[in-house]
């Protein structure tokens, strides 16, 4: 199958004042029609920027972006304003991603009137529509944002993101900003949602498990790499690079008898400008030998499943 | 405006002993940081605090703004979210340390200067001698998470009360700060409240957990118990609820409805309207507090049974 995003080779860099900056440093995926693809990692991994430059939403330095094999770099901005109709994107806070001046009706119904020229009867009746999907009533039509609880607000955000029926979402930290309990509600709705229109997912997030609930694939990242990528139940079952691994050890487990499991990593993510030479991850990784001064390549453990480190876990390895 | 009065908290009690780390569960709005911040006397003027909160023995409520003040730090100190916003960014850290530690303590500036490094090094900040002269802006969120420990616990207070200190981290920095808070309750005998939303890090931190929902505490028990044989419905559907790794679950078992509107509580039960084995009894009748087993305290009509697990034998003080 053909992939409807492809990203090869994204580099998104800044120069500042100390230097430059690599924010995402040769990041290359494509997704399938249909599928989830996760992308992980911290806070300053590069994970939103990747996002926003798939998007056309932000230049990159370098690198190619193909939206149904349509090269979105080099267009021009009333081209990209056309084709962005056919993705949308969910953002993590939905106080701050909701109009608070705007009505409900509006809100969900703008991209209807920008991309397709909507107005009216037709317009409204759309905006049911995509309510409804939500499970949210025409009654909420008139409502302001601030009349509506966390969830409720990021049902309206979801919403909107598809009022133009895009067949590719972007869920940027969707769940992030929400209590457990309406989590679960809004990782069920975007499934749901997903089956109803056969959507397809880039779910960007730093929490493991609903990663490993939503999506088909995963892709970790550390410092605008991808370190590993492969069917999300193997990674994380499997995982092969030392940061995969970490990562997953530092997840405080739901049962109090395993809490001697979690294992902090030494050290913290190194800054801009302190960037180890070759691995990025070396200088916290205890399995650091000469060889990672060099920066390792991706290379393939099995048909989907690679990792980019010299010293990848052997399953065995793990219990 | 002043629109009416909300009940914020209700009947909220616990005890906690020195070195245990009593849990404080919730999710948004249920009450927790505003039980938390009743402790040190720091609930906002339009609020009204009753009931009676002992810290070593002497009475919060009630207390002047200039004793709150000789007790904060000395005798309890707080920790919060965001430390970002907590540290004022035009003082160095260490400055910030020393004049906490001279005012609290009465230390002279060389003495109060040791203090200050003793603390960053019980924080384990790398490189202590450095980080005194370092600005807020200078540290990541994780060490500046822990020179606001360091600054709760310089002056050797017997409490710690920590409101969600790890929910702004990273989950790698979350594990590191776990694990010192374990370590510092464990080698200072501190007793420590925390409270989260996070069941996860209820699981791996505290000896005992207080599950709070629309301003009351449901549940409380062992940590163990409550993981093993949750009693009260709310606190079993939020287990249910939380995806977790390598579960292989296809679908969540979300609750349905919202929590409710404080100032418009449900006559009876708070949970009811989301309980699926809610009766007559639970829509007309707020459940009264009743001891399941040791340590083991619920408010549901319904729960029983749970109490028949072994009591465990971690930090019991009831």
């Amino acid at each position: 199958m053909s992939a409807i995003l492809s990203v090869r080779d994204l580099t998104v860099s800044y120069t500042t004042r100390h230097g430059r900056v690599q924010a995402v440093d040769g990041v290359s995926f494509a997704i399938e029609p249909g599928r989830t693809l996760a992308l992980v990692g911290e806070s300053g991994c590069g994970k939103s920027t990747t996002a926003l430059a798939a998007m056309g939403l932000l230049a990159p330095t370098s690198g190619v972006i193909s939206f149904n094999g349509r090269d979105l770099t080099g267009l021009k901005a009333s081209e990209l304003r056309a084709i962005r109709s056919e993705f949308g994107i969910v953002f993590q806070n939905p106080y701050s991603s909701l109009d608070p001046k705007m009505r409900i009706r509006d809100i969900v119904g703008e991209p209807l009137s920008a991309t397709m020229g909507l107005s009216g009867r037709q317009l409204t009746d759309r905006v049911v529509e995509r309510l409804v999907e939500v499970g949210l009533g025409p009654e909420h039509l008139r409502r302001y944002p601030h009349e509506f609880s966390g969830g409720q607000r990021q049902r309206i955000a979801i919403a909107r993101a598809l009022a133009s029926e895009p067949r590719l979402l972007i869920l940027d930290e969707p769940t992030a900003a929400l209590d457990v309990s309406i989590q679960a509600q809004v990782l069920n709705l975007l499934l749901d949602l997903q089956e109803l229109h056969g959507l397809t997912y880039l779910f960007i997030s730093h929490n493991l498990a609903t990663v490993e609930y939503v999506a088909d694939g995963v892709m970790i990242m550390y410092r605008g790499k991808i370190v590993e990528r492969g069917p999300t139940t193997e990674v994380f079952a499997q995982p092969r690079h030392p940061y995969t691994r970490a990562l997953i050890d530092s997840i405080p487990k739901l049962d109090p008898r395993k809490r001697d499991r979690l294992q902090p990593i030494v050290g913290e993510v190194p800054g801009p400008y302190d960037m180890p030479t070759g691995c990025a991850f070396s200088s916290r990784c205890s399995f650091k030998s000469p060889m990672c001064e060099k920066a390792p390549p991706e290379r393939a453990i099995s048909e989907a499943h690679s990792t980019a480190c010299y010293h990848p876990f052997e399953p065995e390895t793990l219990t | 405006m002043l629109v009416g009065s909300v009940k914020a908290v209700r009947d909220c009690s616990m005890v906690i002993g020195p070195g245990e780390i009593v849990g404080l569960v919730g999710e948004s709005g249920s009450g927790k940081s505003v039980t938390a911040s009743a402790c040190l006397g720091l609930v906002p003027e339009s609020g009204r605090v009753s009931g009676s909160i002992e810290i070593l023995g002497r009475e919060v409520v009630g207390r002047s703004d200039a004793e709150l003040t000789d007790m904060r730090g000395a005798k309890a100190a707080m920790i919060f979210q965001n430390p970002g916003t907590a540290l004022n960014p035009f003082f160095t850290v260490g400055r910030q340390l020393i004049d906490i530690v001279r005012r609290q303590r009465k230390l002279d500036s060389r003495s109060a200067r040791d203090a200050a490094l003793l603390a960053l090094k019980d924080v384990r900040i790398p490189d202590p001698h450095t980080a005194l002269d370092r600005y807020p802006h200078q540290m990541s969120g994780g060490q500046l998470q822990r020179v606001m420990i360091a600054l709760a616990l310089a002056c050797e207070p017997a409490l710690l009360i920590a409101d969600e200190p790890t929910t702004a981290l990273d989950v790698t920095v979350q594990a590191q700060i776990i694990v010192l808070l374990r370590e510092l309750a464990r080698e200072k005998n501190l007793a420590v409240l925390f409270i989260t939303h996070d069941l996860g890090v209820i699981a791996s931190l505290s000896d005992r957990v207080a599950v709070m929902y629309a301003g009351t505490i449901v549940e409380s028990a062992n940590v163990t118990d409550l993981f093993d044989a949750p009693a009260h419905p709310y606190t079993c559907r939020l287990l249910q609820t939380i995806p977790r790794l390598g579960s292989g679950d296809t679908r969540l078992d979300a609750i349905s409805g919202q929590v409710p509107d404080l100032s418009r509580l449900p006559p009876g039960c708070p949970f009811a309207p989301r309980c699926e084995q809610s009766t007559d009894i639970c829509r007309s009748q707020e459940p009264a507090t009743r001891r399941l087993g040791e340590g083991r305290d619920v408010a549901c009509h319904h729960a029983n049974g749970a109490a028949d697990s072994p009591p465990s034998a971690v930090g019991d003080v009831a």
